[in-house]
């Protein structure tokens, strides 16, 4: 958010001070509103398509997994009766979980592509987001939902206007959302302050969150060249070039290493993020 | 015989109302530990724990199995600021009805629009939750600015504000008057750059600078303060805020290293929390010494321009 814009805000909460009343989200582009769509054609698989797959490695010491106080809630406790700590950073023998690696939009820019008809799902539960680090696409249905016996808020701040902030009590129903342009959101639970997952958007199919092998793979890309961008919220992202031709096969692998870097989310390549201030800390795993 | 009486209290206006220095001091008192709630929701990352306002999940009294985890902090934060409200409200009534000086009375009553100014830009920062900054910094800045006016009522109503006392002429060379109502100003925009860097709008650069400053201006008054003048009235509060921004500088030093050795953390915890909400407690109390020996100042000391224009017409005569 540029300095310009904080002074108009600074300056427009004397204006604003009547307005409470007209609701929490500003008109421009709420969910549903398609502003990602591409002058190019929809995308129809020709046969010539290429595989990008690789690892994201972490080379080095790992950085200690932090404990969490879930004191402040006796269910969420109760739920973790031998600690939970953070697993924010989680690696299985040097191979990088949770990291989102995807293709930057611009190489695809010629591609439409169809919205899944199916849904992702973001479950609260034990007092923790599974998953913590997720994609979607654009317009395709998130569900948000809780398995939790206690209350949660679901504080989604999404820079398009798409962000909400919901409470969400046990057996509540799920909160049923779209977003309409390629962002990354900073989800979170201010009741419960370990709670923390980023979901990305975007209008490609090409997104991988990387699992315990930490491994991706990108089926049916079109030939062209490309840039593979690896985002993880506390060390940053590492971008590599792969140009793939007809039905080739390409690898490219990532390396991480070190402490943390980051402590604040900031915006992966391509993805517009609402609040450079949000703070996206490590979340939790129970043992 | 009852009429007579009726019509003799509603007739009475005494010059110094101690009922109403009485609700000040309350108000200040409820104020300190509405700031002190307040710092517990930021710390504790609880301020959007409850997202709808001005009720709390659709109701005004909240049930038991929703005040746990960070709800505590933001519900009771809610339920100290109506407090504040409330007794704000009697403060203005009590003025209209009983104070006898105009200005007292629109003082009052200003401080009671600052309060609902305040809820407001609270219910704001609700509402919109992707604009947490830009509402925080103006919500710190009036809850301070509260504070300063509610302490000022203090004063004004006080039995020391209304005792003769015998004008001291202020010194042209660094008036008091005008150092310690820049230092005021000071400490107030101070106290808005932390909560600048609490609400992450910008890095901590600006907040030091401020408190280098800060900690010039306060040093240079309390100094001249305690060297110029041996009164009590102005000794007092010269030395206590002299002595808290000893202490907050040390709080702050304190309270900075901790949240950059908790960055990693998962959640707040302590002692960021603790030594973060002492500080911006400490800060609270800073000002409210600042604004108590400003205004003794102002009381005490005649402007020094003043009297050498009166010691100049004496001489001509």
């Amino acid at each position: 958010m540029s300095m310009i814009r904080r002074l108009c805000l600074l300056a427009a909460v004397a204006v604003l001070l009547g307005t409470v009343g007209c609701g929490n989200k500003p008109d421009e582009g709420g969910p549903g509103t398609n502003d990602n769509s591409t002058s190019g054609a929809n995308f129809k698989p020709t046969g010539n398509e290429g595989t990008i797959s690789g690892k994201v490695n972490f080379n080095g010491d790992v950085p200690k997994a932090k404990t969490i106080d879930m004191s402040n809630d006796a269910y969420c406790a109760g739920k973790h009766s031998g600690g939970a700590t953070s697993d924010a950073i989680t690696v299985n023998d040097g191979k990088f979980q949770d990291v989102l690696v995807y293709i930057k939009s611009d190489g695809l820019s010629k591609y439409k592509f169809d919205t899944p008809s199916s849904q992702v799902v973001l479950d609260q539960t034990g007092c923790m987001y599974a998953p913590h680090m997720m994609g979607m696409m654009t317009n395709q249905q998130l569900s948000v939902k809780t398995s939790d016996q206690t209350n949660h808020n679901i504080n989604a701040i999404a820079p398009n206007g798409d962000g909400f902030n919901e409470a969400q009590g046990a057996g509540a129903p799920d909160k049923k959302v779209k977003f309409a342009r390629e962002e990354v959101i900073p989800v979170k639970c201010n009741q419960h302050s370990w709670m923390k997952a980023t979901i990305a958007v975007f209008k490609h199919p090409y997104f991988a969150v990387t699992g315990k092998d930490g491994s991706f793979e990108f089926k049916d890309v079109p030939p062209g060249t490309y840039t593979i961008v690896a985002f993880h919220p506390n060390y940053g992202e590492k971008t590599a070039t792969v140009t793939v031709g007809n039905k080739e096969s390409k690898t490219t692998d990532f390396t991480y290493s070190g402490n943390p870097t980051q402590a604040e989310l900031i915006a992966p390549s391509g993805l517009a993020l609402a609040d450079p201030f949000v703070i996206s800390m490590p979340v939790a795993h129970h043992h | 015989m009852i009429r007579a009486k009726l019509s003799k209290l509603l007739k009475w206006r005494p010059q110094l109302s101690n009922g109403l220095h009485y609700i000040a001091l309350l108000t200040v008192c409820a104020t300190f530990v509405l700031i002190i709630a307040g710092a517990l929701v930021t710390s504790n990352g609880a301020g959007d724990s409850v997202p709808d306002w001005p009720m709390s999940f659709g109701r005004w009294l909240i049930t038991s199995d929703h005040f746990i985890a960070n709800v505590r902090f933001e519900y009771s934060h809610r339920v100290i600021a109506g407090s504040v409200g409330m007794l704000t409200l009697i403060l203005a009534v009590f003025a209209w009805l009983r104070e006898s000086r105009v200005w007292v009375k629109r003082l009052a009553l200003a401080v009671f629009g600052l309060v609902i100014a305040q809820a407001v830009i609270g219910g704001i920062r609700v509402h919109y939750p992707g604009y947490k900054a830009e509402i925080a910094i103006p919500h710190a800045l009036v809850a301070q600015s509260f504070l300063a006016l509610i302490v000022s009522l203090v004063v004004f109503t006080s039995r020391k504000w209304f005792e003769p006392i015998g004008s001291i002429s202020d010194k042209p060379a660094l008036s008091l008057r005008s150092l310690s109502a820049v230092t005021t100003i000071a400490i107030l925009v101070q106290l808005v750059l932390g909560a600048g860097f609490r609400h992450q709008a910008f890095g901590i650069l600006p907040h030091v600078f401020g408190a280098v400053v800060v900690g010039f201006l306060v040093f240079l008054t309390a100094t001249l303060t305690l060297t110029r003048h041996k009164e009590s009235y102005l000794q007092r509060p010269a030395m206590a805020v002299i002595g808290l921004v000893v202490v907050q500088i040390g709080l702050g030093i304190a309270s900075y290293y901790a949240r950059l050795a908790s960055i990693n953390d998962p959640q707040p915890l302590e002692p960021m929390v603790s030594l973060t909400v002492a500080h911006v407690a400490t800060g609270a109390l800073t000002l409210t010494a600042m604004v108590v020996l400003t205004l003794r100042i102002y009381r005490v000391l005649s402007p020094a321009k003043a009297t050498v224009e009166l010691a100049s017409r004496e001489a001509t005569v």
